[in-house]
């Protein structure tokens, strides 16, 4: 199996191949590192997607994310971990790739002036919505009430309930992803979903 | 005891997260399940629980990846990525004098990696050929004359020769009638001001000089018997030419005669040029 098994990123078996082959990499052996590209790729890739709705912006970020990983892997605390390391870098990245693309977007709105600002909250709700050019630009109701519901969580309720409740990750793995307790993961994935559920009533009721 | 209702909502959103398959499947019930028995005997916790296990089949289909994506073309990508900077960081360890330590690379490795980036220099410098040559002299000459020439013209007190548009001559674009019309607006104000200033600067010094004929400055005060001459110059209403005369009755306190005409200046519409009149055209 290409990536990490569903369930967790980490397995026992798992675990000890990612220390080998950062051990491998770190020794100059960089097929080793292919290794775990193809491990975690769809992994990441799909987390960063569900971050960001763009696939091509996903795949840079996770490209860049590997880049990063593969320079500081010599300060990698535990080999062990790597999933969930290249994971949190992977998360940070998205973030901030989301963050200076808003910026971009409400720094563009000033300057239209507030006269001409109509297309760019459209631009905004597309980009909250995740339907950037290249993805597909019908979006249903249901999906775009999703997909801002979703945009307007706090960042760390939104990365727990990607990592834990959508992308089905261990919640010990996202406490080590988010750098929080198991508790904190647990109170986040609640509130999310409970202000989803607020939010979204309508279309649960039926 | 009555259950706390944030309690019991966060374990009926937790409900199928403690199956290890996926989040969505169906919870495990039975009597051993405190909750489902809760469930099956309030229809408002029922509807919660619905609800939240609605949510969780929505949200396992929201942006899940599309069909297609091309992850070897990903990851050849990253690789070639990794690589690149592998050799950058070693180079850069190579120019500062120090042991690449990447990746496992030896400094004979980054010397071997700089020489072969140095044979690609050299040979887009050998393919590019010799520069040809260039008169440094002339080009010096030619950059220090523009860099005067736009170093003048900044100057607010630099004298420019203005050049007034042309006759408009058949039809003009909207651009070029603009600029006439700016032209043409700035034709009228000369007309108007600045020609009958002229004017009446002419008769002035005319007179200056019809006066003091021998170039001296008279301080003394004038005579009280000398015709006044008056000049009363309104903006003319329409091009031509403007001629002025002087009372020739003799002077008391000058025994020369005048001059029978003082000055005639021409303003007419053929001005493409504002030039400086020169003063012996003030005579005729």
């Amino acid at each position: 199996m290409s990536d990490a098994a569903k369930p967790g990123l980490q397995d026992a078996d798992s675990a000890a191949q990612d220390a080998e082959a950062v051990s491998q990499t770190l020794a100059g052996d960089l097929k080793a590192f292919d290794q775990l590209i193809e491990r975690y790729q769809r992994r990441a890739v799909a987390v960063a997607y569900r971050l960001l709705g763009n696939i091509n912006d996903a795949m840079d970020v996770c490209q860049d994310a590997y880049v990063r990983a593969f320079r500081s892997l010599a300060s990698i605390q535990d080999p062990k971990r790597f999933g969930s390391w290249l994971m949190r870098i992977v998360s940070n990245l998205a973030l901030n790739f989301r963050r200076d693309r808003k910026q971009t977007l409400s720094l563009s709105i000033d300057d239209d002036g507030p006269g001409l600002s109509a297309g760019a909250i459209a631009d905004e709700r597309t980009f909250a919505g995740g339907s950037a050019a290249g993805d597909s630009l019908q979006t249903s109701e249901l999906e775009q009430a999703i997909n801002e519901a979703i945009a307007q969580l706090p960042e760390k309720q939104r990365l727990a309930l990607i990592l834990f409740a959508i992308e089905g990750l261990p919640q010990k793995e996202v406490a080590e992803i988010l750098d929080c307790s198991l508790e904190l993961v647990k109170w986040n994935v609640f509130q999310a979903r409970k202000t989803l559920k607020d939010k979204l009533a309508e279309y649960l009721e039926s | 005891m009555t259950p706390n209702p944030d309690n019991l909502e966060q374990r009926i959103s937790e409900r199928r997260d403690r199956l290890p398959e996926a989040a969505g499947s169906p919870p495990a019930t039975g009597p051993s399940d405190p909750l489902a028995a809760l469930i099956a005997q309030d229809p408002d916790v029922a509807n919660l629980d619905k609800a939240y296990a609605r949510l969780g089949h929505m949200l396992n289909g929201w942006r899940k990846l599309p069909e297609g994506v091309d992850f070897r073309s990903f990851r050849t990508g990253v690789t070639g990525a990794v690589a690149a900077d592998v050799e950058y960081r070693a180079l850069q360890a190579h120019a500062a004098g120090e042991s690449p330590d990447i990746a496992g690379l030896t400094a004979e490795d980054a010397l071997n990696l700089a020489r072969a980036y140095q044979k690609t220099d050299d040979a887009i410098r050998a393919a590019a050929g010799p520069m040809p040559a260039v008169d440094w002299n002339a080009l010096k000459s030619r950059i220090s004359a523009a860099v005067r020439t736009e170093a003048a013209e900044s100057d607010p007190h630099h004298e420019r020769t203005i050049l007034l548009p042309a006759a408009t001559k058949g039809g003009t674009s909207d651009k070029r009638k603009h600029r006439d019309d700016g032209g043409l607006r700035f034709r009228r104000a000369i007309q108007r001001f600045v020609l009958p200033l002229s004017a009446a600067a002419a008769v002035a010094l005319t007179a200056t000089l019809w006066f003091n004929r021998d170039g001296s400055v008279k301080q003394t005060p004038a005579p009280t018997n000398v015709n006044r001459i008056v000049v009363n110059l309104g903006a003319p209403t329409r091009t031509g030419s403007i001629e002025l005369a002087f009372d020739e009755s003799p002077m008391t306190a000058a025994a020369e005669p005048l001059p029978t005409r003082g000055a005639a200046i021409a303003v007419g519409p053929g001005y493409d040029e504002l030039t400086t009149i020169p003063d012996d055209a003030l005579w005729q």
